[in-house]
């Protein structure tokens, strides 16, 4: 029996590291299919507004057509926003989004009759809500993301983690200067 | 080894491994020896034990009566939940849109699987109303519908301060949004005496007792039989429902069912 002392010590070292990498593996799996998650529902709220988009500069244009500056900013940045790509590019391209739509509304300010229509009032709101939920989900994704991050810097999953070439997630940030947009408001 | 046994104790050490233990436990235990004072409007705080809450007083005792019947009945018959909470004012560092999905979660309004939850806040003192939808009902109560809602029948009707008549109008127009089909019970949403408040208390709790007195002898028996307590455990407390009502609640009672948000419906004020 003290022949295999060794030999048992080292099997169950072994057994110990196999377990601790499969563990921490799987929990890095589940923490970034959750990150997987939320950015798909920021995509779907960023596609959501572009697609809002179409419909409310038409109904300004009905009422504002002489406006045409906002108009191709919006534009722009609409085609921007579907063109971008990764985190990064999205955060700024949805901030460029969101001052522009900022100031469609804020002419529209100027238009009582606009302000009145009922199709107008429906679409801002379908806009605030769209906005409303675009920001749950970037809450949502960065709490992910935060998790996320924790975990794969502390130790011992840190070694796990630094084996399979995990990095630290980004996180949906707006800048400060973006943050100051006119907010949708009513 | 027994020399290492030895040089520890040399060192005063016998009692430094449990205080140590000690002091880990103590620490572990801090939050909940001290738990974090509540705030009176954490979402957590408020007790979501009725379809309607009421904290700023704009409804009658009645009036409140009647609306969370209308809503429990629709809850039975069409298991969509929708609430109604009343507060004097929103809580400071927060925004409305933020506190209402905190709200709605708390709640837990809706279905698990369906998440078809809905949550009217009204902050009397603000004077700002907002309809939280729960991710299952985005599609038949679009934001646009939410916000005329707001626009169109509880603004002008609280601008008349008629609360009670603004809030059952919306609810009407919201749930036949969501169900055509739905008739309120006679009345037009008139409450019938509810049934649970009639139930007598005695033998109910009789009753309760009993079942659980059983339960516990028949898990011991079961136990001693060494069969596993799970597959036969009595029928009351395995089946618990994840929404809906329990067995003795009565109807004007309001469980959440865990429902999800995602910050859709709309905001106003009047």
């Amino acid at each position: 029996m003290q022949k295999y002392k060794g030999l048992f010590i080292v099997l169950g070292i072994v057994f110990f590291l196999v377990f601790g990498y499969v563990y921490y593996y799987n929990s890095f799996i589940t923490l970034e299919e959750e990150i997987n998650g939320k950015w798909a529902e920021i995509e779907n709220n960023l596609q959501r507004r572009a697609d809002l988009i179409p419909n409310l500069v038409a109904t300004v244009k009905g009422y504002a057509s002489h406006e045409e500056a906002i108009f191709t900013e919006i534009a722009q940045a609409r085609s921007r926003l579907l063109g971008a790509q990764g985190v990064a590019d999205k955060v700024q391209a949805s901030a460029a989004m969101e001052s522009a739509l900022g100031r469609l509304l804020a002419i529209a300010e100027a238009y009582p009759e606009l302000k009145a229509d009922q199709r107008f009032a429906a679409l801002q709101d379908e806009l605030a809500g769209t906005e409303n939920r675009l920001s749950v989900a970037r809450l949502r994704y960065n709490e992910a993301v935060k998790a996320y991050n924790a975990r794969i810097r502390r130790l011992p999953a840190r070694i796990v983690a630094g084996m399979m070439g995990l990095e630290a997630k980004e996180y949906f940030q707006i800048e400060e200067a973006a943050r100051e947009v006119p907010k949708v408001e009513f | 080894m027994k020399r290492l046994f030895v040089k520890k104790n040399l060192a005063g050490s016998s009692l430094f491994l449990p205080v140590l233990f000690i002091l880990f436990l103590f620490f572990l235990l801090l939050p909940a020896i001290f738990p974090p004072p509540a705030c009176a409007q954490d979402p957590a705080a408020l007790r979501f034990d009725d379809y309607v809450l009421d904290q700023a007083g704009l409804l009658r005792v009645e009036e409140k009566r009647e609306l969370a019947s209308l809503l429990a009945d629709f809850d039975q018959k069409t298991t969509n939940q929708f609430l109604v909470v009343i507060l004097p004012s929103l809580p400071p560092a927060t925004s409305l849109e933020l506190y209402s999905l905190e709200l709605a979660e708390a709640a837990k309004a809706g279905r698990a699987g369906k998440d078809n939850g809905l949550l009217l806040l009204i902050l009397r003192d603000d004077r700002k109303i907002r309809i939280e939808i729960g991710t299952g009902l985005e599609e038949k109560i679009t934001d646009g519908r939410a916000g005329r809602v707001i626009r169109e029948i509880l603004a002008p009707a609280f601008q008349r301060d008629e609360y009670y008549p603004g809030i059952k109008a919306a609810m009407l127009n919201l749930m036949n949004r969501v169900d055509p089909s739905y008739a309120p019970a006679a009345g037009g949403g008139g409450f019938p005496e509810s049934d649970g408040q009639n139930l007598p208390f005695l033998p109910v709790l009789i009753l309760v007792l009993f079942v659980v007195f059983f339960s516990l002898l028949d898990q011991r028996r079961l136990y001693r039989r060494g069969y596993s307590q799970t597959t036969f455990g009595p029928v009351v407390f395995r089946h618990r429902p994840s929404g809906g009502f329990g067995g003795f609640r009565s109807s004007g009672g309001f469980r959440g069912g865990g429902g999800g948000f995602r910050g859709g419906g709309a905001s106003g004020g009047w």
